[in-house]
């Protein structure tokens, strides 16, 4: 049971939803499977006025070759991800998070945007550098389009525009088949989040990783000609999940093993 | 006609609930909403202990559709079943986490919740009480300066001025001079925290007033006639006025048995007018508000001899019980007078304690004491077979109960019990015991493999004086109607009593429709569905039932047959003459009275009575624990065998095994599925399912976002075997099986894994950081 109601709006094209948005302020989200705001607002810790629903943006549902690149709308659920063998490394990922079930909901662009910590789908666009395609409303009060590389866009988070929306990603098509390591561990079960989560790709002498769960927050860490250690990290947290001690382990057992993986 | 019974006893019937639970169309307690219905929230104590030292309700009042905002300073009365210790909303002091302090009634849910978060609480935040042996240290606040004044039963002994709600004492033999002839003494420390049952469907309750004054009260609990009782002592409301109902109840695992939402759902029917009032909690709420499972410190110390053979046994339990004691005062009870687990041990001395703390209270759960005792004891066993060199399968054979041996309690156990030896030869046999690796890891072998073994006992813990009652009536086809006060908890009771009684009358179960909701106005009497009493005590009463109305039927076909009575039998829908079945008479030409050919009639409906109360129980000598408190006690064994990674401290329970003798299997599937379930909650309780507090002992895993618990790929194999050695005075020589499946788990766990780390883990949970820590400093 929700706090109190909200507004629910669903727009039927991207223009509408930016304006929307536009109009309502901070306190509408924009809303795809609902699985954090709808679990998160009933807890308390959410209290939007209105959500404004992107699921019907066929923009935003978008997925496949662009000419050079290959293209994720940030509508496809994790589960389309976990299913699609174009890019082994994100359906690696996606299959990481929650259950089939609750993957048939999460949306990639909420995953990667939302509040929690986590972001795992993220991390292998993160690792790439991909591009994100954005759209937003515009100082003409217009809808504006930006397309930025993940590396500046993000720092700790994504750093989206007042309003903007996350419409999807971009690799280079060949990026997808690059060599990749991907490896989880939780407390306990599979189904929880993670306490280290580590997506690697292998550019010739160029490691690329990302990594969430054992930070605060996703990071981003690059070594060329040598393997990626700890210490290419920033220190790893503490909380219920696991001491910093353990996550610190489990990411250098997982580092260790991509090494070999990918030598 | 020949004799035609059909045989009802030993087959799998399907559950007669499964159809609609599946389809998802059972209707449980807060799927019910009446026109008119007020909504009533409670707001939770963000606070573990504080002084509460303002409470602003104005703008919660204000808000529209809102019908009263309430605090404990509106109800004077205090509840509890065993020890009345609480108020139904916390009264100037938040005694844990999560306890209610406000309650808002509105008009709808909407409406509540929005007003919920408009009052405006300050605390004055005091020092917590995060462990049972702090609550007893000197100079720890006293929770409950008023204990003396609390109403409480004979059987439970609180120490006023104290933290202690109750304080059982268990002396057998003389355990000082046994231990002091041992030659191997052990000693271990055993803990773990509270935590949930996290049944299915979380507590509901509606409670409504009529004009002349009788309250209705419809909850999902676990015991009907219990709360009848809890309501009449707490309100003066005399229990004829009180009706309680239960509909189908989704998972109860002892945590719906106790103090749940109809106090305060009557008590804010009662501030509205006597209108209905709908109180439900979401699943924090049920979490925190509600009562959970208790923790334990526990202290084992055993003596034995060289040979293996247990001499003597010093044990302390301090449960925490949390912020109020609820049943928890029982469940330490229990604990004492089944101390030693299934063991000989002729010389023992016990305290165990009920503590309050600052934690989140606690009730009855799974196992009731027994898989907390269990624990303690198998970790102990292990430690002693460890010192002893002695293979741990067989310390517990040479030490295993037997028929002719006391209880801790000098109670004897009678020559119909169980065969304890049998069961641990077969789950050795079924787990491979002492077979493969055992534990040591091979050098540089990424993961290892080991076993660990445990045994059981239980008896239900119920008052002496505990019922059951049954009534049996016709349909005009011959079918019968069985009511009890049994509530179906998805344990399959329903399906076993029709079992039961379909063998009694050699007639197919489908022709035996059992009562799917109990009212306390229309049931016959039941003390509660708890204990793994229901299929014993109900099946007995229900097959006095059977004879009762057998015995009518007799008396009515006996003119038209002219023949006496005593010549007939009852079986296959018939009523015959035992020496010449052909000459007979349809039940249904009888059950409702029988119509000579020329239309006069005799007989009238046939309704058999049946009761039944426990045999023999006596209240426990409050200083020695001496007296017979368990009806029959089900024996069992269990093991498991685990993998862990020795890198990483992860692991899985590859096979786990149960056996248990249950007298009589009345439905396979139900037993097995009773007994499956059982070791997966077990599993979870093993190795996750614990509440985690901060320093100010708030839950800091209090949703099921964080509080995780077993998923179906997680499950291990399960092997389940029963023994049949029949209980004299059970149904069909039956015995409780229910919860007995918990209750070896934890021990049989942690001992396989303390055996995979190479350490000792005597704590839960254990996690695959325990392990990774503990594998890491055993290697080192």
């Amino acid at each position: 049971m929700m706090a109190a109601g909200f507004a629910y709006f669903r727009p039927e094209s991207l223009e509408e939803a930016i304006m929307t948005k536009a109009r309502l302020g901070d306190s509408a989200l924009y809303y795809a499977g609902g699985t954090e705001i709808l679990s998160l607002t009933r807890s308390g810790h959410y209290a939007p006025t209105a959500v404004i629903d992107i699921k019907y943006i066929a923009e935003c549902s978008e997925r496949g070759a662009k000419g050079e690149s290959l293209f994720f709308g940030s509508n496809l659920s994790l589960s389309e991800l976990a299913d699609d063998s174009s890019f082994p490394l994100l359906a690696a990922a996606a299959r990481g998070v929650a259950d089939r079930t609750v993957r048939n909901r999460i949306r990639l662009g909420a995953n990667c945007a939302g509040r929690l910590p986590y972001r795992e789908a993220l991390l292998p666009f993160l690792a790439l550098g991909a591009i994100a395609h954005l759209a937003g409303p515009g100082q003409a009060g217009r809808l504006e389009r930006r397309e930025l590389g993940l590396w500046s866009l993000h720092d700790k988070r994504l750093l989206l525009g007042p309003g903007e929306l996350l419409l999807g990603f971009s690799i280079r098509a060949e990026e997808a088949a690059l060599p990749w390591f991907y490896e989880r561990s939780t407390k306990g079960g599979r189904v929880d989040y993670p306490i280290a989560s580590l997506c690697m790709v292998a550019r010739g002498e160029t490691l690329s990783a990302a990594v969430s769960g054992a930070f605060e927050h996703p990071v981003r860490a690059e070594a060329k000609a040598r393997p990626l250690g700890l210490s290419d990290f920033p220190p790893t947290r503490s909380d219920q999940r696991a001491s910093a001690a353990y996550r610190a382990a489990m990411l250098d057992l997982a580092l260790e093993r991509a090494k070999e993986a990918l030598a | 006609m020949p004799r035609n019974e059909a045989r009802a006893i030993g087959l799998s019937a399907p559950r007669s609930d499964g159809p609609d639970k599946v389809r998802g169309r059972t209707r449980f307690t807060d799927d019910e909403r009446r026109p008119g219905l007020l909504h009533a929230l409670v707001l939770p104590s963000s606070q573990a202990h504080a002084r509460i030292i303002s409470i602003d309700t104005d703008g919660a009042r204000a808000q529209g559709g809102v019908r009263g905002v309430f605090t404990g300073a509106d109800f004077s009365e205090l509840i509890g079943l065993y020890l009345g210790d609480k108020p139904p909303l916390a009264r100037g002091l938040v005694r844990h986490h999560g306890e209610g302090v406000a309650a808002v009634l509105a008009d709808d849910e909407d409406a509540a919740r929005r007003a919920l978060g408009l009052i405006r609480v300050e605390y004055e935040p005091l020092p917590v009480l995060q462990d049972p042996r702090s609550a007893m240290a000197p100079g720890a606040p006293i929770l409950h300066p008023a204990m003396a004044s609390y109403r409480h039963i004979p059987a439970i002994l609180p120490e006023p001025g104290s933290n202690v709600a109750h304080r059982s004492r268990i002396r057998k033999g003389d355990c000082d001079a046994a231990m002091a002839a041992s030659e191997l003494r052990i000693r271990g420390e055993y803990s773990f925290p509270p935590g949930d049952h996290c049944a299915m469907e979380p507590r509901s309750a509606q409670a409504e007033i009529l004009g002349d004054g009788r309250v209705l009260i419809r909850s999902s609990t676990q015991s009907p006639f219990g709360v009848r009782t809890l309501m009449s002592q707490g309100f003066g409301i005399p229990h004829g006025m009180i009706e309680v109902s239960a509909p189908a109840v989704g998972g109860g695992f002892g945590g719906k048995a106790g103090i749940q939402l109809e106090p305060l759902a009557y008590l804010l029917s009662r501030s509205a007018g006597g209108r209905r009032v709908r109180l439900s909690n979401d699943r924090e709420a049920d979490m925190l508000g509600s009562p959970g499972r208790p923790g334990i410190q526990a202290r084992v110390e055993l003596g034995a001899r060289t040979d293996g053979v247990i001499l003597a046994a010093d044990i302390e339990f301090l449960f925490d019980s949390g912020g109020y004691a609820d049943y928890a005062v029982n469940v330490a009870r229990a604990a004492g007078y089944a101390c030693t687990g299934p063991y000989r041990i002729p010389n023992v001395r016990a305290d165990s304690l009920c503590v309050y703390t600052n934690h989140p209270f606690a009730t009855a759960f799974r196992g009731f004491g027994h898989i907390e005792m269990s624990f303690c004891i198998e970790r102990a066993m292990d430690a002693l077979a460890e010192g002893l060199g002695m293979d741990p399968m067989r310390l517990r054979l040479i030490n295993a109960v037997r028929p002719g041996d006391t209880t801790p309690s000098l109670s004897v156990l009678e020559p119909c019990t169980g065969d304890l030896p049998a069961c641990i030869e077969t789950v050795a046999r079924r787990i491979g015991w002492g077979e493969g690796p055992g534990g040591r890891p091979e050098p540089g072998a990424p993961t290892t493999r080991a076993k660990g073994i445990s045994c059981f006992w239980k008896a239900p813990a119920i008052p002496s004086f505990t019922d059951a009652g049954a009534i049996l009536s016709f349909n005009e086809d011959g079918s019968v109607k069985l009511s009890t006060g049994i509530v179906e908890l998805g344990q399959g009771a329903l399906t076993g009593l029709g079992q039961i009684v379909a063998e009694a009358l050699g007639i197919e179960t489908a022709l035996v429709h059992v009562n799917r909701e109990v009212s306390t106005d229309r049931s016959p009497h039941d003390w509660t569905t708890a204990a793994s009493r229901s299929l014993f005590m109900a099946g007995r009463a229900a097959l006095a039932a059977v004879a009762d109305a057998s015995s009518q039927l007799k008396a009515i076909a006996s003119r038209p047959l002219r023949c006496p009575e005593e010549d007939l039998e009852v079986g296959g829908g018939r009523v015959y003459l035992r020496d010449d079945p052909e000459i007979g008479l349809e039940v249904r030409a009888l059950a409702l009275g029988y119509s000579y050919p020329d239309g006069s009639s005799i007989g009238g409906p046939v309704i058999g009575r049946g009761h039944y109360i426990a045999r023999g129980l006596t209240n426990l000598d409050p200083e020695t624990g001496r007296g017979r408190p368990g009806l029959e006690w089900t024996l069992g064994a269990e093991a498991v065998e685990v993998e862990l990674e020795l890198a990483t401290g992860r692991f899985r329970v590859l096979r786990s095994a149960c056996c248990m003798d249950v007298g009589k299997v009345i439905n396979p599937a139900l037993a097995r599925g009773q007994v499956v379930g059982a070791m997966a909650m077990g599993i979870g309780f093993t190795t996750g399912e614990a509440f985690i507090f901060d320093q100010r002992g708030r839950v800091a895993n209090g949703s099921l976002r964080d509080y995780k618990i077993m998923r179906y790929g997680q499950q291990p194999e399960y092997i389940v075997d029963f023994l049949e050695s029949p209980q004299g005075d059970g149904p069909y020589g039956a015995r409780g099986l229910g919860e007995q499946g918990i209750i070896g788990m934890p021990g049989a766990l942690a001992s396989a894994l303390s055996r995979a780390a190479g350490a000792r883990l005597d704590s839960l949970p254990i996690t695959a950081e325990t392990l990774w820590l503990a594998s890491r400093e055993a290697r080192q």
